[in-house]
């Protein structure tokens, strides 16, 4: 019988399908215009009535089937070649072929947005001043004098104009509070000049960051407790300060802090002299003739204290010469 | 480095602990002694014991000198140490002689530099120890030969008791609050009772001086002050029939110990006084003195001093003098002549003890680059009233050491006494400030171990300072002295209660660190995007823009006498820099410039250098699009530059502008300039005015728009122009003509091509996609408008391709 001869050969054909072109080839040969089954069931009308039903439903069967086989064998057979071009198409993912430039924040600026970060946290403002200074700002509204002994302590850098480069960020304090006569807390960070010398540890630029805080009960017991709790932060929890008796003009009482030092955690060695301690900051309870001269109320008192952000940075990254802040060379500037 | 002070700025002194002893009793270790000052008064930046290693060296007696028989060159000693002792020692030094006392090392002596002393056979004679010459005790450098000591030390005493030399050296940081009366071994002696609760035995407390009052010194000489307000005290005293010889060893060690030279007893004296007491004095000797006046007033211009540093100094109206009838003796408070000086053979001594103006002799200091011991006391502004004990002091030694009659009167020119303040305080005061009460028995005490005398009256202690501590003035002055005794680390820390208000402040403060805010928001963007931030100094030689600079009065180099003008020359020496070892880079600096007769602005500079360098440009000009973006301020213009401007190439430069406002420029360096900084590749840079920016950059104000469902028509053109036609101009008409259903115009191509496009022409492809927000847009529409187009850009000289 014609059909189950076409079911055979079909049978067989399929067995030897390899690839899609192979597929196609098999469904022409039977499912196509002129194809095999196609005839038969072309046929079908000239075929006598009692067979008809017969053969008619054998053959339609027999499309059916073929169709279903020919289909999940197109999808294994796609399979498999997805499978193939996967295996061809190994890289090797060790190249780094793209490179991405990679941005590098300067490392005083990551310390100093470290920095601002904990303060604002702390309800300070951050505020800025100028540069160029004028000896008011710098010196007289600071209670430093004309001709005052302290006045050497500062190496200034002077313009033509009889104006000069601040020496610290203290004017900020002193222009920020002949605008703001009320309770307050700011910190200002920015570079300072001083006419000095450099070497590993002395810079012509530096960067230093201002802190004030100004109200009706602000203590040394305070300033303990917010320092205290800042260098925490910034360098981990087994951090403690200490306060030494210290003169800054601006200030009184005035003294130096000192924090447990972060190479040897206050056993001693060389970084600290062996005492376990570095200077870190000076600071001081704001002088009354500061506050006079900037004509602020009475009834309020604090601390103001300044600390050398590049000492951080120093500090925090062990970097041991300053010179390579403003080295501007990336092989330095990268690793931060 | 530390906040405000610098080291080098704070005076240091050196303290020898043998010398503080004379003065108070110390117990505590060396290095306890230097943390007990450390945490209660001063930095102590070194604490170094000397001497060590001359146990077994004493002074011997040379009781005879033989020559050694078998040896030209060596003597054979007969020295008797002591405890009747007698040793034969081999010399070499030729200065060996009868009589003599010397250092002799012992056998099992070992020297400072490491020799040990052992018996030894020297030609057949044995020598037991050794005559040590100076160099050997590690006393001097270079020694002629043996050591001669002073007649009148003891055989058989230790050499290092006698010359002091086992001794522990402290190196104090003096604060310049302290240095007026710090800067002295009984200033250091008073802090260091205080600190010990131990009294200070001061020797000038008996001072015993024997006069002869039938000698007055207003007869020998004439003393006028003519500068009462450069010279406010001026005291003379006259000493008759000194004899001028070496100062006994003990002042002699006292002063090698403070690293002084010895000259002679009345010079040592007045250096030893100046050292115990912070008062600097000074000896003239009075036949040397012309006309037998001396008068304290300014130098005339021209006026000249040999003075005793042998140096010849040329004087003008700024420096205070004394004269004598003719001419500068003394540079005051500085330095002295060597025309009054004393010496051998001076018999007649008149001894200045002043005070003069700080300010006038800090001028002078620095203006002619001296400093001395004595003016380095009178420029910190020392007590008026220390002139009459020094003066006390220094006559009696002269009197013990020197002999001579010492005049029943003296000078003393002090028309404005300064007297002692008187400060109120209370443990309430403290605690206002220090945040921790301390009870009054402690104020008692503590005000007691500072020598302060009070009165109570109530809960107020009223406090007299006296006049050598001028840096207690007001009450957070008490307030120090009370709490730095108590000891920090004995206050508690407290958090503020004013922590947790937020609302401080006037009403015009804002919070909200809006430009802080921004410049991290601009740091982040760029390291986003790759741009590592470099820092340069503000210093610069020129500017590249050819303007005038700001002139530092004091550059620390002749190529650094400037404040730059912009960012863009140091990044330039950045890129020069780095180009050594990258091939492509993307660095950027935010800072400070200083343009002559503006306000001080923040710039923000780019500069970027990439392999396929022709494109340099237009990756900056994207970077600086992604910042309008990303800081919400749309579109920016970029306009072409107009002539040539600074160090940028004319053509390949453009200003950057918002609403017809420059605020920067983004462009290529000219080629010249790059081979000024020694760069082989194009680099573009943006520069931008921050300050500019932060006024136009928007707080982000997102509003939802919802996506329009209508399909897009999106159509492609291509357009020959010339070369020097703008893109900008080409969008611009594309928009006007094209309306407001023309949603987007996007360049995709651009290339010139002479063979293809004929000399001076470009092409642009382009597409523009069409949408409507309310129906869907049918082609003949877009045809119409896209015909519109066509017209008007042909009218514009643009050819369409087909």
């Amino acid at each position: 019988m014609k059909i189950e001869q076409i079911k055979q050969k079909i049978s067989e054909d399929l067995k030897s399908i390899k690839n899609v072109k192979d597929l196609e080839n098999v469904r022409l040969k039977y499912l196509g215009r002129k194809g095999e089954l196609t005839s038969v069931l072309r046929d079908l009308p000239n075929i006598s009535q009692n067979e008809r039903p017969v053969i008619g439903k054998m053959a339609n069967e027999l499309r059916k089937d073929l169709e279903g086989k020919l289909n999940s064998k197109k999808g294994e057979i796609e399979q498999a070649e997805t499978q193939l071009t996967v295996e061809q198409e190994w890289i090797d993912v060790t190249m780094p072929k793209v490179a991405q430039l990679c941005g590098h924040l300067h490392p005083i600026s990551k310390v100093q947005k470290e920095v601002e970060q904990i303060f604002r946290e702390l309800g300070f403002m951050v505020v800025e001043g100028p540069e160029i200074e004028d000896g008011y700002f710098n010196f007289d509204a600071l209670n430093i004098p004309p001709e005052h002994p302290a006045r050497d302590m500062w190496d200034t850098f002077w313009l033509d104009d009889g104006r000069l480069l601040r020496t610290h960020t203290s004017p900020v304090q002193a222009r920020f509070m002949q605008k703001h006569k009320s309770s307050l807390r700011i910190i200002s960070g920015g570079k300072c000049y001083r006419h000095e010398a450099t070497d590993a540890s002395h810079e012509t630029d530096f960067t230093q960051l201002e802190g004030l805080m100004l109200g009706e009960e602000v203590t040394v017991a305070n300033f303990k407790a917010i320092l205290t709790y800042f260098f925490k932060r910034l360098f981990g929890k087994d951090i403690e300060i200490r306060l030494r008796p210290s003169y800054f003009p601006f200030v009184e009482p005035g003294f130096e802090v000192d924090m447990t030092c972060v190479k040897c955690q206050g056993k001693g060695c060389s970084l600290c002299g062996k005492t376990g301690y570095i200077e870190i900051m000076g600071a001081g309870m704001v002088h009354p003739n500061v506050l006079d001269e900037a004509d602020f109320p009475a009834d309020l008192q604090g601390f103001a204290f300044g600390l050398g952000l590049d000492r951080i940075a120093m500090l925090k990254y062990g970097i041991d010469d300053i010179r390579w802040f403003h080295s501007g060379d990336l092989r330095f500037l990268e690793q931060f | 480095m530390t906040c405000g002070v610098q080291d080098d700025e704070i005076e240091n002194m050196r303290f020898s602990l043998n010398w503080l002893k004379d003065y108070v009793d110390i117990q505590e270790t060396p290095e306890k002694l230097a943390n007990l000052l450390m945490m209660h008064s001063f930095e102590v930046e070194g604490v170094n014991s000397i001497g060590k290693g001359l146990d077994n060296i004493v002074i011997g007696l040379v009781e005879a000198v033989e020559k050694h028989p078998n040896a030209d060159k060596l003597r054979v000693c007969k020295v008797n140490v002591g405890k009747g002792k007698n040793l034969t020692i081999i010399c070499g030094a030729a200065n060996v002689a009868k009589g003599q006392k010397v250092p002799v090392a012992l056998v099992g002596a070992e020297l400072p530099n490491g020799l040990k002393i052992e018996k030894r056979e020297l030609r057949g004679i044995e020598s037991s120890g050794m005559i040590c010459s100076a160099t050997e005790l590690g006393l001097e450098e270079k020694s002629a030969g043996i050591m001669e000591l002073d007649s009148q030390t003891k055989v058989g005493q230790l050499i290092s008791d006698v010359l002091g030399l086992k001794d522990v050296l402290f190196d104090v940081a003096i604060l310049p609050n302290r240095a007026h009366d710090c800067l002295s071994y009984l200033g250091m002696a008073r802090e260091i009772g205080a600190l010990t609760s131990r009294k200070v035995k001061s020797p000038l407390e008996k001072i015993k001086i024997k006069k002869d009052s039938k000698l007055k010194t207003e007869k020998f000489v004439d003393v006028a002050v003519k500068e009462k307000k450069l010279c406010s005290r001026y005291m003379l005293q006259i000493i008759e029939g000194v004899k001028v010889a070496s100062s006994p060893a003990w002042m002699q060690a006292r002063l090698r110990a403070a690293g002084v030279k010895c000259i002679n007893n009345i010079v040592d004296i007045t250096n030893f006084v100046l050292l115990e007491t912070g008062q600097p004095l000074h000896a003239f000797d009075y036949a040397k003195i012309s006309k037998k006046k001396i008068v304290a007033r300014k130098a005339v211009n021209g006026e000249k001093l040999a003075a005793l540093d042998n140096e010849i100094y040329e004087l003008n109206e700024n420096n205070l003098v004394i004269a004598d009838g003719e001419k500068p003796i003394v540079l005051a408070g500085v330095i002295g002549g060597t025309a009054t000086a004393v010496d051998d053979n001076t018999v007649i001594i008149a001894l200045e003890a002043a005070n003069f103006d700080y300010r006038n002799i800090r001028k002078t200091s620095r203006d002619l680059g001296i400093s001395t011991d004595s003016s380095e006391r009178f420029g910190k502004d020392i007590d008026a009233n220390l002139v009459e004990v020094a003066m006390a002091r220094a006559t009696a030694l002269i009197q013990e050491l020197a002999g001579g009659r010492v005049a029943g009167t003296k000078v003393d020119i002090y028309p404005e006494k300064i007297k002692p303040k008187k400060i109120s305080i209370s443990a309430f005061d403290v605690q206002k400030i220090a945040g921790v009460m301390i009870k009054e028995g402690e104020i008692t005490n503590i005000l007691k171990r500072l020598d302060l005398s009070f009165k109570k009256s109530g809960k107020v202690f009223q406090i007299t300072a006296p006049t050598i501590r001028k840096d207690l003035a007001i009450l957070p002055d008490l307030v120090e002295e009370i709490i730095r005794l108590y000891g920090y680390e004995n206050i508690k820390a407290e958090m503020p209660k004013e922590i947790l208000d937020f609302t401080w402040g006037s009403g015009n403060l804002s919070f909200d660190n809006k430009k802080l805010d921004l410049k991290n928001c601009v740091k982040d963007i760029l390291t986003g995007v790759g741009f590592s931030e470099v820092w340069n100094y503000i210093f610069t030689n020129k500017s590249l823009f050819g303007t005038d600079l700001i002139k530092v009065a004091n550059p620390m180099q002749q190529d650094q006498s400037y404040l730059r003008d912009s960012l863009v020359n140091n990044i330039l020496k950045n890129v020069s820099l780095n180009l050594k070892f990258y091939p492509e880079l993307r660095i950027y600096e935010m800072g400070k410039v200083f343009p002559k007769g503006n306000n001080e602005k923040t710039m923000l500079c780019g500069a970027v250098v990439i392999e396929k360098d022709s494109e340099a440009f237009f990756v900056v000009r994207g970077i600086v699009d992604l910042l309008g973006q990303r800081l919400n301020i749309g579109s920016m213009e970029f306009v072409l530059m107009q002539k040539e401007v600074g160090p940028y190439h004319i053509h390949r430069s453009a200003q950057i502008k918002f609403n017809g406002k420059e605020i920067g420029i983004c462009a290529e360096i000219h080629p010249q300039i790059l081979k000024d900084f020694d760069i082989e590749k194009r680099v573009a840079v943006f520069e931008i005015d921050f300050d500019k920016l932060a006024e136009i950059a928007k707080k982000e104000d997102i509003k939802y728009k919802t996506i329009v469902k209508y399909p897009t028509i999106e159509l492609d053109f291509a357009i020959v122009v010339l070369q020097k036609t703008l893109w900008q101009e080409i969008k611009d008409i594309v928009i006007k003509e094209g309306g407001k259903l023309v949603k987007k115009v996007s360049l995709f191509d651009y290339f010139a091509d002479e063979k293809k496009l004929g000399a001076g022409k470009k092409s642009l492809a382009f597409h523009i996609v069409y949408q409507s927000d309310d129906r869907t847009l049918t082609s003949d529409e877009v045809q119409k408008i896209q015909n519109k187009i066509i017209l008007n850009l042909e009218k514009f000289g643009a050819e369409i391709r087909k």
